[in-house]
């Protein structure tokens, strides 16, 4: 197993928790619109991961053509994206307080433009696997050696699209496509098993033809373990993150309305409370 | 990069010997050896268009999604966010309906110039409703920030894929397929995306046509001049961004603007053209002839549909003299 050095995991697992009291200072500031704070809350490790010891990006120059790529396919966790393109150096932290506000750059879904460091905007489901292999086929046409990551949600693998973008993936080779599911087993109208179940996703990508491993999707060593160990055989990785919606806060934790709600005062204190306050507490 | 220039006798040539689909492919094949950052994306139809030319030539360029227009919608979209020009390529309403919602997001929300390119638009096949091309043009003007572009020949087929090749906004090409009808352009000219040309002046009605229907249109113009009616005829052949002035302009002269297309009457040029005329003093009164808004019943060759459908010269020629009464 690739652990990741002591001073990343510290850096990955404080990154983790500021994205979420981010993601809960966001909503409270998005007042009645709310926010997607159970989603968001069940990436918080895979995305502190990519962005705190896999990607390779410079927020200096967010439209460097040879950085890594990712795709937040599952746009409604924005909030998520967010908090590590901020902390990344992308922007500003006064920008977070904006969120949803008007004429704020940060929209309820991944914008295609006014946000440095997104990659391509999302938020319809579906489209992250295929967009991400046009752009790791554009890698192989011109012999850069970017990765491609797309974190999907596995209510957003009911959409077709996404297995056709799969197929594709295997098709050419790609193996500098790595797909991460958030697999929290919930979706915005009640859990995948009642919406349309999932079954086995690992099975699933594995006979799409993808390098395929389980990991818990909150556990870093294991996050980290699976981003750097990508098999370059030329077949593209799936990676199926067990995840927990809502992770972090126990009265969100597996609960459908927490897919999309607003946080009123007490919530929110209490939330923040359950994740800590940390040094850069809001 | 600059225009191609061509000869009258390349022109000629295109014009004898090519049908819409293979013309589109020699274009592609022509502009990919002066641009290496186009690519082909097929949806499991490219052997239709001949393909296998470009394939042939440039093998590492030429990608096949299979028969999932979706993802290879995205896919593309992919491609061009890191600097290649894709043109996605299979029967019109598989290119323009199906993966609608990657064209609008993927294409022209994200800002990639994609060019979804749409085959045997109109009625121009015996397969039945669901290959029929009816109204792809109407939903992709309806489309923020798309270009629509319907090519009257086998020379203005090629003069969209070479301008469409440094054109930085997403755009959709409409092509017919069957036989080309007669070549407007006999020789080479100036093509300007966005830039209707009038093809023949005139002061009794104008005569506004894209794609197949200009041939029609300058035909419908010939039989009216034997009536003593002096028709203008002006190929659109970019229906959005539309030339307004060159419209509004034919229209303050004649007053009366006939607009032609094997596209419903709902979204199409006939549209487009209404809300430029509506938009300005009242200058001129609008009739459009087109696909109506009903799906064909039976099933027939294209020149039976265009008779029945009033598309052919001579039933042009016929509305347009009612029009006048």
């Amino acid at each position: 197993m690739a652990r990741p050095a002591p001073e990343i995991r510290e850096k990955i697992t404080k990154s983790a928790a500021q994205l979420r009291r981010d993601c809960l200072h966001m909503t409270k500031m998005g007042g009645s619109a709310g926010g997607h704070v159970g989603p968001t809350l069940s990436c918080a490790e895979i995305v502190s991961t990519l962005y705190n010891g896999v990607l390779r990006f410079d927020p200096k120059k967010p439209d460097l053509p040879g950085r890594d790529r990712m795709l937040l396919s599952k746009g409604h966790a924005v909030q998520a994206l967010y908090s590590a393109l901020c902390r990344s150096g992308f922007f500003p932290e006064s920008v977070l307080d904006t969120f949803e506000g008007i004429d704020s750059p940060l929209a309820g879904h991944p914008p295609a433009h006014g946000v440095p460091g997104i990659d391509f905007p999302t938020g319809s489901m579906g489209h992250g696997i295929p967009v991400g292999c046009g752009m790791a086929a554009a890698a192989k046409l011109k012999g850069q050696n970017y990765i491609v990551y797309v974190v999907t949600g596995d209510g957003e693998l009911n959409e077709g699209s996404m297995w056709e973008g799969v197929m594709l993936a295997k098709k050419y080779k790609l193996d500098n496509l790595v797909i991460i599911v958030d697999h929290n087993g919930l979706q915005h109208d009640a859990e995948t098993d009642v919406i349309m179940p999932s079954l086995d996703l690992a099975a699933k990508f594995k006979a799409f033809g993808c390098n395929t491993v389980s990991v818990d999707g909150h556990d870093v060593d294991e996050l980290y373990d699976a981003l750097t160990s990508v098999a370059k055989n030329g077949a593209p990785t799936a990676i199926i993150a067990k995840t927990v919606k809502g992770k972090g806060v126990p009265f969100m934790e597996n609960v459908v309305g927490w897919h999309h709600n607003c946080l009123c005062t007490e919530d929110y204190e209490a939330a923040i409370k359950a994740i800590g306050c940390g040094e850069e507490s809001k | 990069m600059n225009q191609m220039k061509l000869t009258p006798e390349q022109i000629r040539e295109w014009g004898a010997s090519f049908n819409w689909r293979t013309m589109f492919t020699n274009s592609m094949v022509l502009m990919a050896q002066r641009d290496e950052r186009i690519v082909y994306i097929a949806a499991d139809l490219g052997r239709a268009f001949g393909y296998g030319t470009f394939m042939k030539k440039f093998p590492e360029r030429t990608f096949n999604a299979g028969i999932a227009e979706q993802s290879a919608v995205s896919f593309a979209a992919g491609l061009a966010s890191c600097g290649l020009v894709p043109y996605f390529v299979t029967f019109a309403p598989f290119a323009a309906l199906r993966p609608c919602e990657q064209i609008k997001m993927d294409c022209a929300y994200a800002g990639y110039p994609v060019r979804i390119v749409g085959t045997d638009s109109g009625v121009g096949s015996c397969m039945g409703n669901t290959h029929y091309g009816y109204e792809d043009a109407g939903v992709m003007c309806a489309i923020p920030e798309m270009t629509v572009i319907s090519p009257c020949d086998a020379t203005e087929i090629f003069k969209a894929v070479e301008a469409l090749a440094d054109y930085p906004h997403p755009a959709y090409l409409r092509i017919f397929g069957g036989d080309i009808p007669m070549p407007v352009y006999t020789s080479d000219y100036n093509f300007e995306i966005g830039k209707a040309v009038v093809l023949k002046k005139g002061k009794d009605v104008t005569l506004a046509a894209c794609g197949n229907m200009v041939t029609s249109a300058l035909s419908a113009a010939d039989l009216l001049g034997k009536e003593g009616i002096d028709a203008e005829v002006i190929n659109v052949h970019t229906l959005k961004p539309l030339d307004c002035p060159t419209i509004l302009n034919s229209a303050k002269k004649t007053g009366l603007v006939v607009s032609i297309e094997e596209h419903t009457v709902c979204g199409g040029l006939g549209t487009q053209i209404a809300d430029c005329l509506a938009a300005a003093s009242p200058c001129a009164r609008l009739y459009k002839i087109g696909l109506p808004d009903t799906f064909p019943l039976t099933i027939t060759h294209r020149e039976n549909w265009l008779k029945n459908f009033g598309l052919t010269p001579k039933a042009i020629a016929e509305t347009v003299k009612k029009q006048l009464k």
